[in-house]
């Protein structure tokens, strides 16, 4: 079956620099697919590119098999819901979920009934009468989403669609998406810098560096078996541990460390390290430890365990099992372009 | 939402109006409201500078009578002026407001230097423009335009200057800036995301303008009708340099009124009827302005 969408060495330069330096891409039949990466990785121009608010200077953009590369955003059978949500402010809810079926010229009967159903959906019947200013972040957010379901396109594309709201509501927020995802087979193309948001959501996901994809494939794949250190960081806190067989580094999640008072196991691998500091995490203890030689280790225990025994200045053993670590490359990430943001949490 | 909107007292708003309140009832008020006595009086002595309230409500209707005609066809001058000045700067604006990007400064200044010289100065390079050997008139000559342009009555026994489409032209012109600059700052706040979101909606470029652009822009519109109606109305110079004998408007007449015939009361009166008529316009302009003038994102 024809994917959704597929991007085939799509380009485009700004006057600033690349952009989007040769991206391939295919959303299949339902997925819920997301492009994370930090600011000005490029993932917003992919979208726009998709969307067709920027033409590419070179490959190609299809759907579901046709190429649509040319054509103006209005031909495209795609809906976007925009990081400010863009709501029309001069018209009510209800006028702004019925301006792509009015703009398409489906027949009046059929307008009430997909708004109706539209707003059913994202659950603002009640509000349809009001105008954008007068709802809150995250009734407009709704808006926007039942905005962009109602014209049914092959797609849905969400443009940092929970940014501008608040942690709390996100939450929420995220479960609502991925429940309406789900019942209605939508497949959906999210641009997101956050990673639990990514992980939380997606059905596969693609990092994005510079312009280009880093790895794409399954929030675990990603997560547990990345290509290299920068999905590694991105997707997460990560210990690189020198691997002294390769000489690439060894990945250990910090949750896969297991603090104890002797040494490893056979089987095991340890190394002795002083803890600087334990902070409280709710049901989790993050403790921060010192090694003699290379960068700080962080690990994740469980309260029960942690509580009480962990004290900073202590010396304990950090164990974890080389079955479960994952080898990666010598770090790609020096060859990024100079100028680029780096991740949260990645080395100086 | 903004719970905290009149956080000063009412002694500081007060303190914000004065000095407009003051300009606004010394200036226009007070003179204004002397105008209605003035208007409604009668000279002591057939050439006389001196006046006696004498309630004489005539002077209103002798005006109506003498100049009602010509006060239609200065609105009608005024309409037809400022609509195509709005044809040009509606476009103007947009691209300006949409596409202009870090040239939008430059681009709106652009609009507005040919206003830092003395309007004067500007009707005489008209004059010379639309002048019988001049440039204008020799490029419709050798495009053959001369004939279909007479048809069309937009020349007249083969001239452009001292014709009435020179003096809507010429109006038109002068009208422009005011149009352009209140039309810029709204549709800017507009914003492109919306035009984005309305291509996204399946909506080509006419629903988007019908739809958006044009609803969006009614504060913007209203603001520059308003100012460029009114000074146009009541313009004495461009007239009297680019029109015909025939093409005198009510800021001529009524200019005339005052320093030639030395007819105070009548002008007054004069005065105070369009006065109100372009009151009207105005307050009607407003409201169809206000009723979209809502907080944009």
């Amino acid at each position: 079956m024809e994917p959704v969408i597929a991007l085939e060495s799509l380009r485009r330069r700004y006057a600033a620099g690349m952009a989007v330096d040769g991206i391939d891409l295919t959303v299949e039949r339902g997925e819920f697919f997301s492009l994370l990466g930090p600011s000005g990785c490029g993932k917003t121009t992919t979208l726009r590119l998709i969307a067709g608010f920027d033409p590419p200077d070179s490959g190609r953009v299809r759907l579901e098999g046709r190429d649509v590369t040319h054509l103006p955003p209005q031909r495209r059978p795609l809906n976007t819901v925009f990081q400010n949500y863009a709501l029309f402010p001069h018209l009510t809810v209800w006028e702004n979920v019925a301006f792509g079926p009015r703009a398409r010229g489906l027949p009046g009967a059929d307008i009430r009934r997909r708004v109706a159903e539209a707003l059913a959906i994202v659950e603002l019947e009640p509000l349809a009468r009001r105008r954008p200013h007068e709802l809150s972040g995250g009734q407009q957010q709704r808006v926007a989403l039942a905005r962009a379901l109602v014209n049914r396109p092959v797609a849905l594309l969400l443009d940092e669609p929970l940014a501008a709201l608040d942690p709390f509501l996100r939450r929420s927020v995220q479960g609502e998406l991925k429940r309406i995802q789900r019942e209605l087979g939508l497949t959906v193309l999210m641009v997101t810098h956050d990673q639990e948001e990514a992980l939380a959501l997606s059905d596969r996901l693609a990092v994005m560096r510079a312009g280009r994809i880093e790895q794409v494939g399954t929030p675990r794949q990603l997560y547990d078996a990345p290509a290299n250190p920068f999905v590694a960081e991105f997707l997460g806190r990560a210990n690189l541990l020198a691997d002294d067989g390769s000489g690439g580094s060894l990945l250990v999640r910090p949750e896969q460390l297991r603090l104890q008072a002797h040494g490893p196991a056979a089987g095991e691998r340890g190394q002795r390290a002083r803890i600087v500091d334990v902070s409280f995490q709710g049901s989790l203890l993050q403790v921060t430890l010192a090694q003699e030689a290379g960068p700080p280790l962080l690990a994740q225990v469980s309260r029960q365990d942690g509580e009480g025994s962990l004290r900073s200045g202590e010396v304990v053993w950090a164990v974890w099992d080389p079955a479960t670590a994952h080898p990666l490359p010598a770090n790609l990430s020096d060859s990024a372009p100079a100028g680029l943001p780096r991740p949260p949490g990645s080395p100086p | 939402m903004s719970g905290s909107r009149r956080s000063w007292g009412p002694e500081v708003s007060w303190l914000l109006l004065a000095p407009g309140l003051a300009w606004l009832l010394g200036l226009f008020v007070l003179p204004l409201l002397g105008l209605l006595p003035l208007s409604l009086a009668e000279p002591l002595g057939r050439f006389s500078l001196r006046f006696r309230f004498t309630g004489r409500i005539d002077n209103y209707s002798e005006v109506l009578q003498h100049y009602g005609p010509l006060l239609l066809r200065s609105l009608l001058v005024a309409g037809l002026a400022t609509a195509l000045a709005l044809l040009i700067s509606y476009p103007l604006a947009c691209f300006i407001a949409f596409r202009g990007g870090r040239w939008r400064p430059l681009l709106t200044g652009l609009v507005v230097i040919p206003f830092f010289t003395a309007s004067l100065v500007r009707m005489i390079g008209w004059t010379t423009l639309l002048a019988d050997r001049g440039p204008l008139l020799g490029l419709l000559r050798g495009l053959g335009l001369v004939l279909p342009l007479e048809v069309l009555g937009l020349l007249q026994d083969g001239r452009l200057l001292n014709t009435t489409p020179a003096v809507v032209g010429g109006l038109a012109y002068n009208a422009v800036p005011f149009l352009v600059l209140p039309l810029v700052v709204t549709l800017q706040r507009v914003g492109v995301s919306l035009l984005e979101a309305a291509a996204d909606l399946q909506a080509g470029p006419w629903i988007t303008l019908r739809r958006v652009i044009w609803p969006l822009s009614k504060p913007g519109l209203a603001a520059g009708l308003t100012l460029s109606l009114v000074p146009t109305v009541g313009d004495v110079i461009n007239p009297q340099m680019l029109g015909g004998p025939n093409d005198r408007l009510i800021g001529n007449a009524l200019q005339n009124l005052v320093l030639v015939q030395r007819q105070l009361p009548r002008s007054a009166a004069l005065t105070v009827v369009l006065m109100a008529l372009l009151a009207l316009l105005v307050l009607f302009g407003l409201r169809g302005g206000s009723r979209d003038d809502l907080p944009l994102p």
